[in-house]
């Protein structure tokens, strides 16, 4: 009995020192990795909304890339997801609430929520981990540091394995003015490059005959988004950094006046279309076909929908982007349309995850420059192909499919949207097209210091949230109003103070003043 | 001594009814009463990876909060209008309509018109608002027919004067023929003998109607109207969502769409309890209220 | 039995009024049909009623049974609704023979507690871990069973029992009948058209539901029929919103695809519709009660 005992006890020991073993996360360390494919068995739960597959499979079973990156890597995925339409917000609550984490989870927003989810310890934090499981993105972040600031959180931990655009100054980019060439033509004018063009020319498309509509957008807020450049505020996004770092918003901005003015002048000349206040995607779309547009402002996706239609009625493409205007020429565009440094889109590891330098070595393929390759390019020979210079390209197979470019890509990339990995540059510009290329082109000029003053991800605390949740829904409903009725003509301009005093008394101060918190605490970081 | 007596009595009578009522009980206790501790939340400041035992307590402050936002008073007018003209006009129009249909006498004729009048019900939402908005724009088709009857064009989503009758009428237009569909039900239920005696006695058809029809199919009127005004708050968003934009905020911003644009700013879920108590209780008021109204006028209510 | 010069032209303006519920209940889903089987380009560039389709093509149609998921989104809808619904009646039944009960000293409990479930529920998070830890996640079963018994439902039912004559119920006890023998032979033959709606009801609300199912169902192959065509409709229009400028050839379907779906996810119901409708048209006889 007791020779029992002791071999029992000694099996035991035995047990508990193998699996130790295994998880000892040796053997992904530093320079004892052994490169991709991983040798192993284990297997990763991801769990995401996005990354999605074809609808032609039926799971990622049948999915190319799904396929490729688990034998790139080595490791076997199982995918987890909401069921197909339901609202990842939802999805993904009820997930947490369960308390059934899976590894890894990709998600966006990641910055207004990690601080929360790292203190109550669903968030891995990853600081100890990068050097040594995570080499490549650890080098990437450290050659990149506005990069590195945008995805550390508040604290200064590393926390995710993020979604970067390789080029997010132009692949950020991706709405603004158009102007109808042939029209410029018609009534002797160069493409307008400042305000006072901009005036010029769209009040002399008001005399042309066959102009139907002068000006006209995606939605109610696009004026604003194409002209408040001109007037030093950025009107596409609700907050911004201005010209001294600050935080600021379009609601009261210095210039906001002037140019509410100016778009009042537009809408009573006839300028700007009569609907543009009910306007949505489709709605513009529909008009822009059955009406010859002088101007829009719209995205470089937008065309595709309507290109043919138009190249039909009108026998030519006769629309072409333009710079976003500028109060004086010369003067640098500051306020575009764009994206911050981060999309806050990106992949966590949960605190459940028992294999932590497995799902490291996983996530960090993305950022090796095979991985780069994979996510954006897919497989060679079945994707892409390779030039004499040995650059990928895209299959014209794929460019030319029937069901359209994007459709088609989605069977080997998942970047028509986002990915765990650097969104190629090249690979965008391949895949969108000479029109979408000119149009970003153009709405990238003299835009190169804009990059400085994108709201960027800022991470928020519970109090900050509690309080502003109290205050900004009435601050903002109020603004979005009062942006169309002073435009509109419902609210007089002459009483613009009582406006400003109104945001006053609901709080915008209050607003910016925790917004600019918010920032200093971003610009600490490091 | 004599309560137990009728205790007793009571069970020995009602046996079987408290036996029927077994399945439904257990089914309430398990579905709806036991997750019912969930709406403490709205008490709290949730959050999904605490739970609710972890997430911290603030009282009634979100309640506060809704009750002081500056626009609450316009979004809690903007609903209560909405769904008031709503049942003003959606509840008499499916009885009419009921009324008038039973009076045709081609049963083909009839089953026609019943087929096609409940077809717009199952037209999505998202359907008939992007056909309301398309016709609706400056050159589109409801300004045609302005313009042909002398008026001016104009963009017709924009003005906050119209959305109610936009969204009223196109509720109308969507529901009245299923919302019929019980009142038919209700006619065909009423015994053919008393129609007979009435025209015996000399009534005319209106007369039928008045005195035969609409007292038979009274119960169901008054249950249904009391069950509406019973979800008075509860007006959803989607439509809204649809139809309204920042220039018709000040009649069609309702409770849900206000509380919606809250949320995309961060997932608040105590806030969004908070609220849905808050209408839950005004539902429940305005049901007893209704109801108690309802028999002293009539004699007939829910309870 | 003549009619007078009044009634006459009631009928007359009465047939005109149903003519006209006809055209703007009709036309509509009319223009859907037409638009369904139209070309997204061509489609977009008319502005106005449709005649017929513009630019004829089955490829909304195509594209929607094309869809993997379209077949089993059929067979778990149709298993729901077999399943569901005699369940649904008999909970309904019961709950409402027992809120329609006279001179019952447990009603004064027994209504508000079944009221209160009407207005008051745990919310979202709650009710799903309830669910789970039932066993049902991933199952149709958290479809059926959740939600089995509407309450509006069963005041329906109760409003139409109470409409059945106490004298009826009285001379049944007295000949010897307990509640179930009562319940189920004397009265629910006598609101059959009140069943028959709330059979419609029920049939409807499942037919349509996709909200549970995308909640509580985890592999697609388990979606029911509504959720499987909207997750077709979102998935064509994220499409649609992505960067590309292919040359011109972005799918095309996208914008009749809607009209297409809602046709596929109708038909059925307009199908079995005219088989219920008999059942509240007849009209029952309530002559069993004499003098």
């Amino acid at each position: 009995m007791k020779r029992f005992v002791s071999l029992a006890i000694v099996l035991a020991m035995l047990l508990m020192v193998i699996s130790v073993a295994v998880a000892d996360d040796a053997s992904y360390k530093g320079d004892a990795f052994a490169g991709y494919p991983i040798q192993t068995n284990e297997t990763l739960r991801l769990w995401t909304n996005g990354l999605g597959y074809h609808s032609d499979y039926i799971s990622e079973d049948e999915s190319p890339y799904h396929q490729w990156l688990e034998e790139a890597t080595g490791v076997d995925i199982i995918w987890e997801r909401p069921a197909a339409g339901a609202n990842a917000t939802q999805a993904y609550n009820l997930m947490i609430a369960t308390g059934d984490l899976p590894d890894i989870i990709y998600k966006g927003s990641l910055p207004s929520e990690c601080e929360t989810m790292i203190d109550d310890g669903i968030f891995l934090v990853l600081d100890d981990y990068m050097e040594d499981y995570a080499p490549s993105l650890y080098a990437f972040l450290q050659s990149d540091p506005d990069t590195t600031r945008a995805v550390l959180s508040d604290s200064g931990h590393y926390y995710c394995f993020p979604f970067i655009r390789e080029n997010v100054d132009w692949l950020g980019r991706n709405n603004g003015p158009t102007i109808s060439m042939k029209m410029l033509e018609e009534v002797g004018m160069e493409k307008p490059v400042t305000i006072d063009d901009w005036d010029k020319a769209l009040h002399a498309f008001v005399e042309l005959d066959d102009c139907d509509i002068v000006l006209t957008g995606t939605n109610a807020t696009r004026p604003r988004s194409a002209f408040g450049n001109a007037f030093g505020f950025q009107g596409n996004a609700r907050y911004y950094v201005d010209e001294e770092g600050k935080a600021a918003t379009w609601m009261n901005a210095a210039g906001y006046k002037d140019f509410l003015t100016l778009m009042h002048q537009w809408y009573v000349d006839g300028i700007i279309d009569p609907d543009f206040a009910t306007l949505d995607l489709m709605g513009f779309v529909a008009k822009f076909v059955a009406n010859r547009c002088g101007a829009a402002v719209y995205g470089s996706a937008t065309p595709a929908r309507f290109y043919l239609q138009i190249l039909e009625r009108d026998g030519e493409w006769e629309y072409e982007a333009t710079q976003y205007a500028v109060a004086n020429e010369g003067d640098p565009v500051l306020f575009p349309q764009g994206e911050a440094l981060w999309t806050e889109t990106g992949a966590v590891i949960t605190t459940a995850c028992e294999n932590i330098g497995l799902a490291m070595r996983f996530l960090d393929y993305g950022y090796t420059k095979e991985g780069i390759e994979l996510w954006n390019y897919g497989k060679e020979g079945e994707s892409f192909y390779r030039d004499d210079a040995g650059n990928p390209h895209v299959m014209d197979s794929i460019i030319n499919a029937e069901e359209g470019t994007t459709l088609a890509l989605s069977r080997y990339t998942s970047m028509t949207g986002n990915g765990i990995s650097i969104m190629s540059i090249a690979w965008n510009q391949e895949k969108q097209g000479k029109l979408a290329n000119d149009m970003v082109d153009m709405w990238s000029k003299n835009a190169a210091d804009a990059r400085l003053h994108f709201w960027p991800p800022v991470c928020a605390s519970i109090e900050e949230n509690s309080e502003l949740s109290t205050i900004e829904s009435a601050v903002t409903t109020y603004a979005d109003e009062m942006y169309l009725n002073f435009i509109i003509g419902t609210e007089s301009l002459d009483n613009y103070d009582q406006y400003l005093a109104n945001l006053e008394n609901l709080g915008i101060s209050r607003v910016l003043e925790i917004k600019q918190v918010q920032l200093d605490r971003y610009n600490a970081r490091n | 001594m004599r309560k137990n007596n009728t205790w007793k009595r009571d069970f020995q009578r009602n046996k079987y009814k408290y036996l029927i009522f077994l399945p439904v009980f257990t089914y309430l206790i398990v579905f709806c009463y036991k997750p019912m501790y969930g709406a403490v939340i709205a008490f709290q400041n949730y959050r999904p990876a605490k739970g609710i035992i972890g997430s911290p307590w603030v009282g009634l402050k979100n309640f506060r909060d809704f009750f002081n936002d500056f626009y609450f008073p316009r979004i809690l007018k903007n609903t209560l209008l909405l769904s008031t003209y709503s049942i003003l006009w959606g509840f008499p129009i499916p009885i009419i309509f009921a009324l008038l249909l039973n009076e045709i006498t081609s049963t083909r004729f009839k089953r026609i018109i019943q087929t096609t009048s409940y077809l717009p019900h199952f037209i999505s939402l998202v359907v008939v608002c992007s056909l309301i908005k398309q016709f609706a724009m400056t050159d589109g088709l409801i300004n045609d027919i302005v313009e042909l009857l002398g008026g001016e064009r104009t963009p017709i989503l924009q003005y906050p004067g119209n959305f109610r009758t936009v969204y009223v009428a196109s509720g109308v237009w969507q529901q009245f023929g299923w919302n019929s569909i019980i009142y038919l039900a209700a006619l065909s239920g009423i015994d053919v003998a008393l129609y007979e005696a009435a025209q015996i006695d000399g009534a005319s058809r209106f007369q039928r109607v008045l005195h035969v029809t609409l007292p038979g199919i009274a119960p169901t009127i008054v249950m249904l109207l009391i069950l509406r005004v019973g979800s008075m708050l509860s007006l959803g968003s989607e439509k809204v969502l649809l139809l309204y934009n920042t220039a018709t905020y000040s009649t069609a911003d309702i409770i849900a769409t206000y509380t919606y644009r809250k949320g995309l700013v961060e997932a608040n879920f105590s806030y969004g309890t908070a609220v849905g108590l808050f209408n839950s209780v005004v539902n429940v008021i305005f049901l007893v209220l209704m109801n108690a109204l309802s028999k002293k006028i009539s004699n007939i209510g829910l309870f | 039995m003549k009619k007078t010069t009044g009634e006459k032209t009631f009928d007359v303006f009465n047939a005109l009024f149903m003519a006209f519920v006809i055209f703007i209940t009709l036309y509509p889903a009319y223009y859907l049909l037409c638009a369904s089987f139209s070309d997204s380009t061509e489609l977009l560039r008319r502005n106005g009623l449709l005649w017929w389709p513009q630019g004829f093509t089955t490829g909304a149609y195509k594209l929607t049974f094309n869809y993997p998921l379209v077949k089993t989104g059929y067979m778990n809808t149709l298993f729901i609704l077999i399943v569901s619904l005699p369940l649904n009646l008999f909970l309904t039944i019961c709950c409402a023979y027992v809120l329609a009960a006279r001179n019952m000293k447990l009603k004064k409990f027994i209504i508000p507690f079944v009221m209160f479930t009407m207005f008051f529920s745990g919310g979202l998070i709650p009710s799903f871990l309830n669910v789970r830890s039932l066993g049902m996640y991933n199952s149709l079963w958290a479809l059926i069973i959740p939600g089995s018994l509407s309450v509006y439902n069963a005041i329906i039912v109760k409003t139409a029992i109470e409409g059945i004559p106490e004298s009826l119920s009285e001379s049944a006890y007295i000949d010897g009948a307990n509640d179930i023998y009562l319940l189920a032979r004397i009265i629910i033959p006598l609101i059959t058209p009140t069943l028959a709606v709330i059979v419609l009801y029920y049939g409807v609300g499942h037919w349509n539901s996709w909200f549970s199912a995308v909640i509580y169902l985890k592999d697609n192959t388990k979606l029911p029929i509504q959720a499987v065509l909207r997750a077709i409709l979102i998935e064509n229009q994220n499409i649609m919103s992505a960067n590309d400028m292919s040359d011109g050839e972005v799918n095309r379907y996208a914008e009749t695809i809607k009209y297409a779906l809602i046709v596929v996810g109708t038909l059925p119901i307009l199908v079995v519709y005219p088989f219920l409708q008999k059942y509240f048209v007849k009209g029952v006889m309530i002559g069993a009660v004499k003098g």
